[in-house]
């Protein structure tokens, strides 16, 4: 187990270094001018070779590569956006808390609707849930997620106005006192029961139009693996001592059914993470994939490539958790 | 992802000689056929000029001279959803065709040379497998500087980690098979056994794969395009369309939904199209999509 664990932690650094030599490139070698690129559309000639000496671009690449992984490793140093004026190391501190309590949110939705749906569906071929199963393939595979949050909106906000066309909250109300950052957490936290309302309806629209895009693989997965676990003949065994069919289900049946899931989930993340974007820039949620919109109007240099570093750290790490995770519940997967 | 993906490979069943055309291969078909004639001949569908303003007949509802209605400066959705099809369509087909080219090039040499080639190859794939692949292409895109050509060269580059992994894989088990075994005894060169021997058998399941792919590039493309990273205005571009249609939801409902349904018939055809080539609706009966295509540590 451990030189497995260390081997799935070379790897993480490995990827981790790629991505900085991919935002390197994108940022000091790529770009036909890349000052020009960073200094923002209306920078001036001069502003531009200030900050070309300022990026060290004279230098040779190797040591203008050493000096941004210095900045990174000592100083977290992402750059200036343009926009804010403000270091992009802070604007991601601001607005992360936010993108992390839609991810969560919408993460938790999924898994407790595919494990439902799934073993219903497992249960009862044909069914309810099969329908489900169906209409959620379709619209997983082929509308794309920003167009179900657009659909949301037309229907229940400019159509039936039962809920709010964006935000974290009206533009009126005070957030809750920041505690863990996230409203819903920090409203009840602080006893602001009506916050909180305020905030789970702000929340309907994208943690449906992400849970929607995702919910077919995950409840396909749910179904097909709860199908095979119940042919085994373990699950015949615990019949045969008696048990009821809802405690094999949930003691038996489902701790094993839930492994392929698990090991699935890295892969599910990378398209939750895509689509924050775009439903933050719907929705108008002020989060990391809104600042990248900002920032990709903008042209905003810094944000971006600050941005693409950061998730795909946090992707990468996150991989490597499950990694961990994965051989944890599952004895019988090899580590060696 | 790790050492042990590639190891963990699932056989992948190689066939010769296509299936017979049964109604997922016909649906699929029929709706492609429609969409690439559209590509090319925009003008069958709608006469109707896609730049011309009106602003006096902005945000009609749709009739039967604005079929899809109108948008914020009066210019008719069908017309402009009809003529971005040539922008969606080509820019998704190219993306599939260089990722397709590069991969399978890659997955030839891994899988026939075996040993460190085969090794380095694999590892440099998995690490594009382990990065948040539509992140890095928004980035990529931006650096390139926005717009079509870029947006392609971006998707493509994280797209042919895929195909390179499937021809891998498919190499590995054509290899050993006894016709290849007898060209190597009978002194055919390596470029000469891989073109006459291994590729015919590989490229069904690629193009099968390719069909399928097609669609869900037409979603990455029309997503880079709606974020502004893609196609710029006045481009038709379906993805931009939709990025228009999201500043006005209050103001024509059907400004978002038609051109996102268009985008689903599409996406649907060439899954429909795929599923038919590859000999079953694999869709259609629910069995899991992901789980042969993806592999993972074990």
């Amino acid at each position: 187990m451990l030189a497995y664990v260390l081997r799935r932690l070379l790897w993480m650094i490995l990827v981790v270094w790629v991505i900085t030599v991919i935002t390197f490139l994108l940022s000091h070698v790529i770009p036909a001018n890349p000052a020009a690129a960073a200094a923002g559309v209306g920078a001036t000639p001069a502003q531009i070779h200030a900050l070309a000496v300022k990026m060290g671009l004279q230098h040779p690449l190797l040591t203008q590569y050493a000096d941004y992984m210095k900045g990174l490793l000592f100083h977290f140093d992402l750059g200036t956006s343009i926009s804010t004026g403000d270091p992009v190391r802070s604007d991601i501190a601001t607005y992360l808390p936010a993108t992390l309590e839609l991810i969560v949110v919408s993460f938790v939705v999924y898994l407790i609707l595919a494990v439902l749906l799934g073993t219903l569906a497992a249960r009862k071929p044909g069914g309810v849930a099969d329908g489900v199963i169906r209409v959620s393939s379709i619209l997983s595979s082929a509308a794309p997620v920003y167009w179900i949050a657009l659909l949301l909106q037309l229907v229940f906000f400019a159509k039936l106005n039962w809920l709010p066309s964006g935000g974290r909250l009206g533009i009126f109300d005070t957030p809750p006192p920041k505690t863990t950052g996230f409203y819903t957490i920090d409203s009840l936290v602080h006893g602001q029961f009506a916050t909180f309302l305020n905030a789970v309806d702000h929340l309907v629209i994208p943690v449906t139009a992400i849970v929607l895009s995702m919910l077919g693989v995950g409840v396909r997965l749910i179904r097909a693996s709860v199908m095979e676990e119940l042919d085994q003949a373990y699950v015949r065994t615990a019949e045969a001592k008696g048990l009821r069919a809802n405690s094999i289900l949930v003691r038996h049946v489902l701790r094993n059914a839930l492994n392929p899931f698990v090991s699935m989930s890295g892969i599910q993340l990378g398209y939750l993470f895509a689509w924050i974007i775009l439903v933050e820039t719907i929705v108008q949620w002020p989060g990391i994939g809104l600042y990248a919109y900002q920032s990709f109007q903008s042209l905003d240099y810094d944000p971006i490539m600050g941005i693409t570093l950061v998730v795909s750290v946090i992707f990468v790490v996150l991989n490597f958790l499950i990694d961990l995770l994965y051989p944890l519940l599952d004895p019988r997967v090899k580590t060696g | 992802m790790s050492t042990v993906a590639i190891d963990a490979l699932e056989p992948i069943e190689v066939r010769s000689g296509w299936p017979r055309p049964n109604a997922s291969t016909i649906a699929g078909g029929l709706i492609v056929a429609l969409f690439v004639v559209m590509a090319i001949a925009p003008g069958l569908f709608s006469s109707q000029s896609i730049t011309a303003l009106n602003v006096s007949d902005h945000f009609a509802p749709p009739s039967w001279h604005h079929l899809f209605g109108t948008d914020e400066v009066g210019r008719d959705i069908f017309s402009r959803v009809v003529h971005g099809t040539r922008y969606s369509l080509t820019m998704a087909l190219s993306v599939v065709v260089i990722a397709c080219v590069i991969g399978t090039v890659l997955g030839l040499i891994a899988g026939y040379a075996g040993g460190w080639v085969d090794q380095l190859v694999m590892r440099f794939t998995d690490i594009f497998f382990s990065l948040p692949a539509f992140i890095v292409a928004m980035a990529l895109a931006v650096a390139l500087g926005r717009g079509i050509v870029s947006l392609v060269v971006a998707l493509s580059i994280i797209w042919w980690p895929t195909y390179a992994r499937l021809v891998r894989g498919m190499v590995l088990s054509i290899k050993e098979r006894p016709h290849v075994r007898s060209a190597r005894a009978l002194g055919a060169s390596r470029s000469r056994i891989l073109r006459r021997h291994v590729l015919p058998f590989v490229q069904q399941a690629l193009l099968v794969r390719a069909t399928q792919d097609v669609g869900y590039a037409i979603v990455a493309v029309s997503s880079l395009s709606f974020i502004g990273v893609g196609a710029q205005p006045p481009t038709p571009e379906w993805g931009l369309i939709l990025a228009g249609a999201r500043l006005n939801v209050t103001s024509s409902w059907s400004y978002v939904v038609f051109p996102g349904l268009v985008i689903m018939l599409a996406t649907t055809g060439f899954a429909l199209l795929g599923d038919g080539l590859g000999g079953g609706s694999r869709r259609l009966r629910g069995a899991p999509k992901t789980v042969a295509t993806v592999q993972k540590a074990g």
